[in-house]
């Protein structure tokens, strides 16, 4: 969905701003309906909703009702998600292993003015690799059990994450790594050591959680502009993030163009800019350009998978370009494809 | 257990509801499935969540509406008969 792409970045993009911008935006706009569907589509449609009615814009009452009954039933979804991530702490402490609380409603808690204001599906944790058996056991008791069959075994096998389920209680996305792609990973070992306590739970430190957040959004291709959305609120939210640890990090773990495809397209798409770039990576004019066109959502599967090989080729360091060039064709072909053809996912 | 006058009910484990001006919005969190109750389906959805029988949820709507106790009951049993089915709620163990 990509019409009305540029009057949804201006409203994010003047969220922050004086509410005249939001009035000129809004004055462009024709068809609120669409404009909130694509909202709730990008997982920012609360913030939309929440900008215009701050701004005191006239809303079609019809459609605000609306949309407002599709955020509920979107909030019930989060308030699950919090509620079994407050049990899932809870066995993980009794067990005594170290975890962080990726995404979802801790970080929503934090960022958003309301934590049901962003969309998750499932709720992702990060532990160490040889913790992971440690962690099945320790959430049994709640119903949990790690996901079996072809799909089990290809998440464990392929994936930075495997799955565990329950007949009742949303999926959980149990990573061994932070994430891996790109060529490179980022693994949980140093994420974990320098994690912060926020509450019952843990998150990743600020800088972490800005580059694991940047390279997750750009592992989507920013196909959500919430993807993009946190990244400014997690920056007005910790301000003191230092700008040139993320520099060095992203060189540690080899994301250095991926952080600066992040910075050009919050910059781009939603006119922010973080404070002290000097330290940051740039992305040049030609492969800012060509991701910029591969990070347009395609109609098929096929279209949008060799659109993402090529974009997290883009994104790649030379080093780790082979590497990654291989590993990818090898498990979306051999492994991946096959599950596809049976049904094990969503196209 | 079979349902009947007496019958207490809770909301199932994977179930969120949530006030929406007249109405209940009940979610289905596995399913993703959601249902509105209108203004009577939420007053029943609301008392039975309150801890209170099928034929207490009754007698307080006939006098709110003044209407036939017996009539209420029956809509109010077909109603949780329905909720029960898609395992929006489940009876309370006594």
């Amino acid at each position: 969905v990509t019409e009305g792409l540029p009057a949804l970045r201006a409203l994010l993009a003047a969220v922050h701003g004086e509410q005249r911008r939001i009035h000129a935006v809004a004055s462009e706009v024709s068809d609120w309906a669409a404009l909130f569907a694509l909202a709730r589509s990008h997982g920012v449609g609360a913030v939309a909703l929440d900008a215009a009615r701050r701004a005191g814009v006239a809303l079609p009452g019809d459609v605000v009702e609306g949309h407002e009954r599709l955020l509920l039933m979107e909030g019930m979804r989060q308030e699950a998600l919090r509620q079994t991530l407050d049990q899932v702490v809870v066995r993980l402490a009794e067990a005594a292993i170290p975890h962080v609380a990726l995404k979802g409603p801790v970080l929503a808690a934090r960022i958003y003015d309301r934590a049901d204001m962003r969309p998750s599906t499932d709720l992702d944790v990060l532990v160490a690799p040889e913790s992971l058996e440690a962690t099945a056991i320790a959430l049994a008791p709640l119903g949990y059990s790690l996901e079996g069959g072809a799909r089990g075994r290809f998440f464990r096998d392929h994936h930075h994450h495997v799955h565990l389920i329950h007949p009742t209680l949303p999926l959980i996305e149990l990573h061994q790594e932070a994430y891996r792609g790109f060529g490179t990973a980022l693994p949980a070992a140093g994420l974990l050591a320098r994690r912060v306590p926020h509450g019952a739970t843990w998150v990743l430190a600020p800088e972490d959680e800005w580059l694991y957040l940047a390279v997750h959004g750009a592992s989507h291709r920013f196909e959500r502009l919430s993807w993009l959305y946190d990244l400014e609120l997690l920056c007005r939210a910790a301000p003191a993030i230092r700008w040139d640890v993320v520099a060095a990090r992203a060189r540690e773990y080899r994301v250095t163009a991926v952080v600066a495809l992040a910075l050009a397209f919050l910059s781009e798409w939603l006119s922010f800019d973080v404070d002290d770039e000097r330290e940051l990576p740039r992305l040049g004019r030609v492969r800012a350009r060509v991701a910029r066109n591969l990070a347009r959502p395609r109609a098929s599967h096929i279209a949008n998978a060799l659109a993402s090989f090529a974009f997290a080729g883009l994104l790649c360091e030379p080093a780790t370009a082979l590497g990654f060039g291989a590993r990818f064709l090898r498990v979306k072909l051999l492994h991946e494809a096959p599950l596809r053809a049976r049904g094990y996912f969503a196209s | 257990m079979s349902l009947s006058s007496r019958s207490r009910l809770v909301a199932a484990p994977q179930v969120q509801a949530r006030r929406f001006h007249d109405e209940v919005v009940v979610g289905d969190m596995m399913g993703g499935e959601y249902y509105a109750l209108d203004e009577v389906g939420a007053k029943v959805w609301e008392g039975l969540l309150a801890g209170a029988t099928v034929a207490e949820v009754a007698t307080k709507l006939a006098e709110e509406y003044d209407a036939e106790q017996a009539r209420i009951e029956g809509d109010i049993l077909a109603l949780v008969a329905e909720l029960l089915a898609r395992r929006l709620l489940v009876e309370a163990s006594t």
